[in-house]
């Protein structure tokens, strides 16, 4: 019951889930929380969703937390 | 018109810009709605140029295209690599400028090209210099460059006249800063300045980690530091746990799911109190501690010469650093101005000060008065029976809302009694009491039950009082009206007087929010209202929310027959959260 109203009330609220699975890692609506070698995607493509995000009337509410596929993986150059 | 000069606290982990306007100064905010970038300067997949969080969010999947923490590196010649091409360190900031730039002149509606920025009292003057020379880069004359202990200071004591020492404590993401700042008819001069560049709040977050993992190893026998994704939402677990103990004493870290192992799943849920996470973050506390002697004897000031403490930075939300500073200078920091906003607003101020503008100091709503409960305890050594425990400090901001626990003492003890008091005494029986109540029917437990005391003080200065048996969860609540009034001792009696009629008439009906010492059968107004709403609802409800209203209404005019309090409680509370759905 109460996801059935969680449901309405985010649809009601014009509130849409952001779909980033199978396709490129885009900074402006997702969060890259780790990145994995996966032979079956390729460079840059997000694998798995940690945490969905959402949108409201084409405005960001929350990014997507995901993991991207990625080859080659170099150490970064920080601090 | 005055031309605007901005105020811009340009820091490791993240920057703000502030304006001085209509007598105060105010954080500008980004088109969503955000008044903090993260420091973070990328480049995408196509070429295009990141800032703040869109740069942060690809920092993982492409570190060598993400530059964060490039404070660290200003004033030195190194070269940092971002996407093929090199750049200085200034020339990184002022990207970092340039977008802050944009987001001052998207919100104020006109061009911005002066400004104050802040640099840590360390700086040394190639420091400053590159800051500067980032501001140009950026298009802003920079008229100054200030000290982000002296930004802290302004906030709280522009406009003071008399002279005062204040210890700025600045523990923000990744560093720690304790400076001595010297406030003097005006003119603030930082004496001297003392931290570590590498501690701060980030490392709070690592130690909730590792004791995550010690528990899934000991607890379930797995390891999930190799798995990325398990880690990840251990991460945000511990930083959500983390902000809930700056106001609660216990934090529930539950995730389903977290893992696989053996084709079995992994839940990850245990409880963090308080008491367990100041022991991880105690030797880091007690390094701040340590650096602020360096920086008071660097001074030549002892403890009890400091007028003021202030809070910077988000870290020292932690009520541990509170204490000790309390511990240590016997007096209460202040920490009432957003501690992340706080140095953007001082630069503002200073901005506003260089324009023309006549500034003063921030005014925050604040309790001019702490409140507190008793509780068994030592008083002046000896063992006593109303120690005062303070919940809400004055001078905290408002609204506010804060918990802790307490203990029963006895075996199977089943009452406890709460009392609220307004006042500073350590002898609770010296303060003001403005509430009292019973919390009944607790579980038979040995003695050590645990208790949470919850208070929650709005702006309109009404305190909501709540007493909860943690491990079943009965409680008992009541609302105080005024609570910030002052009450004169004469007062006093007036007010005792108020606040019984008002139990009593709690009492009597058994609800929250009712008043009136009505007798007799619980017909009161609220409950009426409620009723009458729910009737309102159900041509509108669907099928399955009417039957659910029906049967509310039902039970409730079953209970008022039978005088059924607890069931009547129970009732009511739950056709108002239908309401609340139904109306939402």
């Amino acid at each position: 019951m109460i996801l059935r109203r969680i449901d309405r009330l985010l649809a009601d609220r014009r509130i849409v889930a952001t779909k980033t699975v199978g396709r490129p890692f885009d900074p402006r609506l997702a969060a890259a929380v780790a990145t994995v070698e996966d032979p079956a995607a390729a460079d840059g493509i997000v694998v798995e969703e940690v945490r969905p995000g959402f949108l409201w009337q084409g405005e960001l509410l929350r990014p997507a937390e995901v993991i991207v596929a990625r080859r080659d993986v170099r150490n970064g150059d920080d601090t | 018109m005055i031309e605007d000069i901005v105020g811009i606290d340009l820091g490791t982990t993240n920057s703000e810009i502030a304006v001085y306007r209509d007598g105060r100064p105010e954080v500008l905010m980004d088109e969503l709605g955000r008044k903090i970038l993260p420091s973070v300067v990328g480049v995408g997949e196509t070429g295009d140029l990141l800032v703040g969080e869109d740069a942060r969010n690809q920092f993982i999947l492409y570190p060598e295209r993400t530059i964060r923490s490039i404070k660290r590196r200003i004033g030195s010649n190194d070269k940092v690599h971002l996407a093929g091409s090199e750049y200085t360190p200034q020339e990184i900031s002022a990207i970092i400028l340039r977008r802050l730039k944009d987001i001052a002149e998207q919100s104020l509606g006109r061009p911005v090209r002066k400004a104050v920025i802040t640099v840590p009292a360390y700086f040394s003057d190639t420091q400053r210099q590159a800051t500067r020379e980032a501001g140009e880069i950026a298009g802003l004359e920079v008229v100054r460059i200030v000290n982000e202990p002296t930004a802290a200071a302004l906030v709280y004591e522009a406009a003071q006249h008399q002279g005062k020492r204040i210890l700025v404590y600045d523990l923000g993401g990744g560093t720690f800063d304790a400076s001595v700042v010297r406030i003097e008819a005006g003119v603030v001069e930082v004496i001297s300045s003392h931290g570590n560049n590498h501690l701060g709040g980030d490392d709070f977050d690592h130690k909730i980690v590792e004791h995550i993992l010690d528990h899934l190893k000991i607890k379930q026998g797995v390891d999930v530091s190799d798995q990325p994704k398990a880690m990840a939402r251990i991460l945000r677990s511990a930083e959500a746990a983390k902000k809930h103990l700056s106001d609660h004493p216990y934090a529930r870290i539950e995730e389903e799911y977290l893992a696989e192992t053996a084709g079995k799943p992994i839940h990850l849920a245990l409880e963090l109190s308080r008491e367990e996470y100041e022991g991880m973050i105690a030797p880091f506390i007690e390094e701040t501690l340590g650096a602020i002697h360096v920086a008071l004897e660097s001074a030549s000031l002892t403890s009890s010469q400091v007028d003021e403490i202030l809070l910077v930075g988000g870290a020292t939300r932690t009520p541990l650093i509170r204490r000790r500073l309390r511990e240590a200078f016997a007096r209460d920091a202040r920490g009432e101005v957003d501690p992340d906003l706080c140095v953007a607003l001082g630069a503002a101020i200073q901005g506003g000060a260089i324009a023309g503008a006549e500034v003063s100091a921030v005014l925050v709503d604040v309790t001019p008065y702490t409140f507190g409960t008793s509780a068994l305890g030592e008083l002046n050594g000896e063992l006593y029976p109303y120690q005062y425990v303070p919940i809400i400090a004055k001078n905290t901001a408002i609204p506010v809302h804060k918990s802790e626990v307490f203990f029963t003492i006895r075996d199977d003890q089943s009452t406890v009694e709460v009392r609220v008091y307004q006042g500073e005494n350590a002898d609770a029986l010296e303060n003001i009491q403005i509430g009292e109540f019973h919390v009944e029917g607790l579980s038979k437990a040995p003695a050590g039950n645990s208790i949470i005391l919850d208070l929650a003080l709005d702006r309109d200065g009404i305190l909501h009082v709540s007493a909860k048996e943690k491990n079943t969860g009965l409680e008992r609540r009541i609302t105080i009206d005024r609570a910030m009034s002052r009450y004169g001792k004469d007062d006093l009696d007036d007010a005792r007087q108020r606040i019984t009629d008002l139990f009593d008439a709690e009492d009597e009906d058994g609800l929250p929010g009712s008043s009136g010492g009505a007798t007799g059968a619980p017909t009161d107004a609220p409950l009426a209202a409620l009723v009458a709403k729910a009737q309102a609802k159900l041509d509108e409800a669907g099928d399955e929310d009417r039957a659910e209203l029906i049967d509310l209404v039902d039970v409730i005019a079953d209970c008022q027959e039978r005088s059924d309090l607890a069931g009547l409680e129970v009732a009511s509370k739950q056709l108002s959260d239908l309401l609340f759905y139904l109306e939402t």
